[in-house]
């Protein structure tokens, strides 16, 4: 009995320990633990992703047999090959692109690959990269992709980080419109992993809100908006999106925007961090 | 030995199912509870001195993996776990209605209570009907994960004819 209580009051002791450690020390205990899971993540997602490929082909596979019956074998089998050959090439031009991508840019990018989607807890929205603190990655830097902004690392451990999205109603960009260089500060206002706004029914359908654009600066829906690095956190001149709806806030000083996020966040597999 | 071996790995699958389920914008993003529904499984069926401890790892594996403070989720866990453990007598754990009851209830606590503190520590800043959504959206996917974890962990426990090992060396 006494070894049961010993036990409990040592649970309790450790959570009071826990939820009073010096920040250096929770880091230490959130790395270690984000770099043990990471490959477990990074398998489950290579899992999910070609089990989903498979039953792609199977379906595909099955409906061909179905409409044409009488294709012989060695037709099916070519037929095959040559999806499987598609497959490959549309990969080996993607991967090209995104080698072509880093070559051109002038900043120092590091490819990263997403293992995994979405805060554990979901009250953020978060990406997983397979890159961390010994390919040089550091809180706080920017993360983009081939059309632009994802987002900034929010969370770094030895071989993995955590991207907040832009998305996300916590990340801020201080953005300026390429037309006539206005500036405006964006914020995320909850944007579907899939692709799609998120709560068309309860909150406003806009991916993300530009605010404090002046009013002496003229807005129009389709202006091309870049980060403007005023704040430290994200270099000039990476493309954010496009401007939507334009109105006036609720004070009448200020211009406000929704914006169009360049990079489709919900097709990611891929992303760069922004090292230089 | 089998008994916590098969509850590490548990809590390691567990922790790459909650990671890997699709979320979704009507329930306001809000994770499935298959964490939560482990320690609750343990909590309904095991003594405290055993749900204590798988409370707290898995609310540290919880904390550890996401951006929520270390501590939050592991002090929450280990609240519901103790409530959940105190009131079992009361009814059926096996049942599957026990599960969802219990699943639902303790998702949503302990989805509000995690953005109460998230808030008073300024963490998190999202519109106050988005948060709604998203402890209504926990509350429901508590009512079907942790029926299925129950099940999962029931069945398992089963064919590995851990029952009576249970009894004896761990919960007598």
């Amino acid at each position: 009995m006494r070894e049961k209580q010993f036990v409990f009051w040592l649970i309790a002791l450790l959570v009071v320990v826990v939820l009073n450690l010096p920040v250096p020390a929770t880091l230490a205990v959130r790395a270690g633990l984000r770099d043990n899971v990471a490959p477990f993540q990074n398998t489950m997602s290579l899992v999910i992703h070609q089990v989903s490929l498979l039953f792609s082909r199977v379906g595909r596979t099955a409906e061909v047999l179905r409409e044409k019956q009488e294709l012989q074998v060695e037709l099916a089998e070519l037929r095959s090959r040559l999806r499987r050959l598609e497959q490959f090439e549309s990969e080996n031009q993607t991967l090209r692109r995104q080698l072509g991508f880093a070559i051109l840019s002038p900043r120092r990018l590091l490819l990263c690959e997403v293992v995994a989607r979405g805060d554990m807890s979901g009250w953020w929205q978060t990406l997983r990269l397979n890159k961390g603190a010994d390919d040089g990655v550091t809180v706080g830097m920017a993360v983009i992709g081939i059309d632009g902004l994802i987002g900034r690392t929010a969370a770094v451990a030895k071989r993995s980080c955590d991207v907040l999205l832009i998305t996300d109603p916590s990340c801020k960009v201080a953005c300026k419109l390429v037309r006539n260089g206005a500036f405006g500060i964006m914020q995320g206002a909850g944007v579907s992993m899939g692709g799609r706004v998120s709560l068309e029914m309860l909150a406003s359908a806009r991916p993300c809100e530009l605010d404090y654009v002046s009013t002496e600066h003229t807005l129009q829906p389709r202006d091309v908006v870049h980060t403007s690095g005023l704040g430290g956190v994200f270099p000039e001149g990476l493309p954010v999106g496009r401007v939507g709806a334009v109105r006036l806030d609720s004070s009448g000083l200020y211009q406000q925007a929704s914006i169009i996020p360049s990079a489709d966040l919900s097709t990611l597999r891929y992303a760069f961090v922004v090292i230089q | 030995m089998l008994f916590w071996i098969l509850m590490a790995l548990m809590m390691l699958v567990a922790t790459l199912t909650q990671a890997s389920l699709p979320v979704w914008a009507v329930l306001g993003y809000a994770r499935s509870p298959v964490l939560l529904g482990l320690v609750l499984y343990y909590a309904l069926n095991h003594k405290l001195w055993v749900v204590v401890p798988v409370a707290f790892t898995a609310g540290m594996l919880q904390d550890g993996l996401s951006m929520v403070p270390l501590g939050y989720s592991a002090l929450l866990f280990c609240l519901v776990a103790i409530v959940a453990a105190r009131y079992r007598q009361l009814v059926l754990s096996e049942a599957a209605v026990t599960a969802a009851f219990f699943g639902g209830i303790a998702s949503l606590v302990v989805s509000l209570a995690l953005y109460l503190l998230l808030r008073k520590a300024d963490l998190i800043s999202c519109k106050g009907s988005v948060a709604t959504l998203h402890i209504l959206g926990s509350g429901i996917l508590g009512l079907v994960t942790v029926p299925v974890v129950f099940l999962s962990m029931a069945g398992l426990h089963r064919s590995l004819d851990l029952i009576e090992e249970e009894g004896v060396d761990v919960t007598a």
